[in-house]
């Protein structure tokens, strides 16, 4: 593969199993992942588990990696080597101390080997982008329609949600999707479609090699497709997502679905996901990308307009950044994400993925407050494909 | 250089956003008719306070279950239940009946009168009703509200039949979870009339002790559930499914 002419990406992501599964011997429910294509393009991925579902951890890592597979297939043709499918981590070690899980790909559903197996399955469901797909919801505020829940019985989705707030100057707002009406439908939403597609099948060829009911894997996907001057979001379920511009605004680019009811979601498993499944293009040349999971969603954001609180992205961006080391910097993001301070607000599992492009990364970033150096380039090493849990 | 940062200093600017915690919202519908007078009335006070302890000790619960109660005894009557008001008579309007745990100081009831029980479901649903309302307008995430129904006897209003049917449809389009739960003597026929298809419940003798403990412990569980719990209820130990009516 070429070299990238886009400077890599820098991407850190942990999950921690809140303190509620702790205490229920549960394991973390929430999976992360994530590739970055041969030409700068980013695909990030993340999915939530439900609490009630046996096997949603499973649910959730099948989910996201059949996401990433899928989209990054497409857009990227067959992989060339079957190794980078679901290579090994390279930011930290397996076991740590804390609950968090160290990136972990190609065993990431090593606690079951049909599992795995099961997964590859999805490929079999890809559907290729060119073929006719039917023009999907246009960007715009979702209106209120049926959805099912986690039985797969339809249910009002309730009444529309409240107003979004209006920005303050400069900074936090949600974005709003692009307006501009391509003449003809862009391909890319398509392409997303079917890759959520692609992700719902992988869950029910591992349900049918488990021999359990698709439901056992319930959990959300977000997933998000960042170009050079377009980001495009695709969502099920309660995540959220966050970018911010070269100008430092950040923006919501994926809201929380919300059901009437605040224990209510949508899942990918649920016979209508594909109707609830909203996808987004945003005209924006993000520099960085947030996924979240909805642990930290009452801590990152300002309900009820779901506007990015700057002060928690900020500064998280900021030691994110200007990190010389990124590995230990995502074994010291799991540490925060288990630590006292967060356990105090939210005992749900909690999950953050985190994507900075280009150069002028590391302690001398000028983005750290410190002026570069001549000369030094921060230069992470090539990531590789990789599930980050 | 590259020092070790701890976790804590990396990250020590991160501040975290202020937003209400979301509300499970109970309404207690409680019987104060003549018949409760006695050790009956005296239980069921009793009940109440083991609730307000419960729930008060238990800290995602206190942040999240408002408390409401309307008494019927002669009357329909919204009490006041907010801090030291004493349970007096209030005007109908939601956000002065729902008071959250912290502030809930449980009322003592005193029996007397006629069972208007369809004038208290009646209000029942109406305060719940703009309570969600309230919510959405302030952007308050919500669980699904509870109606909890007890009585001793039959109502006597003329008129609670359309009460019942009203309850009923509230039900069925999932805008709240009503239980009935009868004491001996109860008309179980015309109780489970307000929470049909679920069956009412009979107390086992004056069990308010163990329904109130039950009841904290139910509201313990929805108040911690998240998206897609489902979070089955604990036993029922302080009644019986009436199931002779149908």
């Amino acid at each position: 593969m070429s070299a990238s002419a886009a400077p890599p990406w820098r991407v850190i992501g942990r999950s921690v199993a809140g303190s509620a599964h702790v205490a229920r011997n549960l394991p973390c429910q929430d999976a992360l992942a994530w590739r970055e294509l041969p030409d700068g393009r980013l695909i990030l991925a993340v999915a939530d588990g439900a609490g009630s579902a046996a096997r949603s951890e499973l649910g959730a890592a099948a989910a996201v990696e059949a996401m990433v597979e899928a989209l990054a297939r497409t857009l990227d043709g067959p992989i060339s080597d079957g190794a980078e499918a679901l290579g090994p981590d390279v930011a930290g070690p397996a076991g740590d101390a804390s609950s968090s899980h160290a990136a972990d790909g190609g065993r990431s559903l090593a606690s079951d080997r049909s599992g795995a197996a099961a997964a590859s399955d999805w490929r079999a469901a890809v559907i290729p982008f060119d073929a006719e797909e039917p023009d999907l919801s246009e960007p715009g505020t979702p209106t209120p329609r049926s959805g099912t829940d986690a039985l797969g019985a339809a249910q009002p989705l309730g009444t529309s949600q409240p107003a979004p707030s209006s920005a303050s100057a400069g900074q936090a707002a949600l974005a709003s999707p692009s307006a501009a009406r391509d003449s003809a439908p862009d391909p890319l939403r398509a392409v997303l479609h079917s890759s959520v597609a692609a992700a719902r099948a992988g869950l029910q060829a591992l349900a049918e090699a488990q021999g359990r009911p698709l439901r056992d894997y319930a959990c959300t996907l977000t997933a998000v497709l960042a170009l050079s001057d377009r980001l495009w979001v695709a969502q099920i379920g309660d995540s959220v997502a966050v970018a911010r511009d070269a100008a430092g605004n950040w923006q919501t680019v994926g809201r929380p679905q919300k059901g009437e009811y605040a224990n209510e979601a949508w899942f990918l498993t649920a016979d209508g996901a594909m109707d609830q499944l909203e996808i987004h293009a945003f005209d924006l040349e993000a520099q960085q990308v947030i996924l979240s999971s909805d642990g930290l969603l009452r801590l990152m954001l300002q309900l009820p307009g779901f506007a990015p609180h700057a002060p928690f992205l900020e500064p998280l961006a900021r030691a994110l950044t200007s990190a010389a080391d990124p590995e230990r910097a995502g074994q010291q993001l799991a540490a925060f994400l288990a630590s006292d301070r967060l356990r105090a607000r939210t005992d749900d599992d909690i999950s953050l993925l985190w994507a900075a492009r280009g150069s002028d990364l590391g302690p001398n970033s000028p983005r750290a407050g410190s002026p570069p150096v001549p000369g030094n380039t921060d230069t992470d090493p090539a990531p590789s494909p990789t599930l980050v849990r | 250089m590259d020092e070790i940062v701890p976790y804590d200093e990396l990250f020590e600017e991160v501040e975290f956003a202020d937003n209400p915690e979301p509300r499970c919202a109970v309404m207690l519908l409680l019987d104060c008719s003549g018949s409760m007078e006695g050790r009956r009335i005296d239980e069921l006070n009793a009940g109440l306070r083991t609730l307000d302890r419960a729930l008060k000790a238990d800290a995602l619960a206190s942040l999240r279950v408002e408390l409401a109660v309307v008494g019927f005894g002669g009357q329909a009557r919204v009490l006041d239940v907010r801090g030291d008001a004493g349970g007096e008579e209030i005007e109908a309007e939601a956000a002065r009946a729902f008071v959250t745990v912290d502030a809930f100081t449980p009322p003592t009831l005193v029996a007397g009168g006629g069972t208007p029980m369809g004038e208290a479901v009646r209000i029942g649903l109406r305060l719940i009703q703009h309570r969600k309302l309230g919510y959405k307008r302030n952007g308050i995430d919500y669980f699904r509200p509870w109606m909890f129904l007890i009585s001793d006897g039959r109502p006597t209003d003329t008129g609670w039949e359309e009460a019942a049917a009203e309850a009923r449809r509230e039900e069925a389009a999932r805008g709240l979870s009503i239980y009935a739960v009868g004491v001996e003597g109860c008309d179980m026929r015309k109780l489970g009339r307000f929470t049909d298809p679920r069956p009412p419940l009979r107390l086992k003798g004056l069990a308010f002790e163990e329904l109130f403990v039950w009841l904290s412990k139910s509201l313990s569980a929805v108040s911690q559930s998240r998206p897609g719990d489902q979070s089955p209820l604990p036993p029922i130990g302080w009644g019986e499914i009436d199931t002779s009516v149908g």
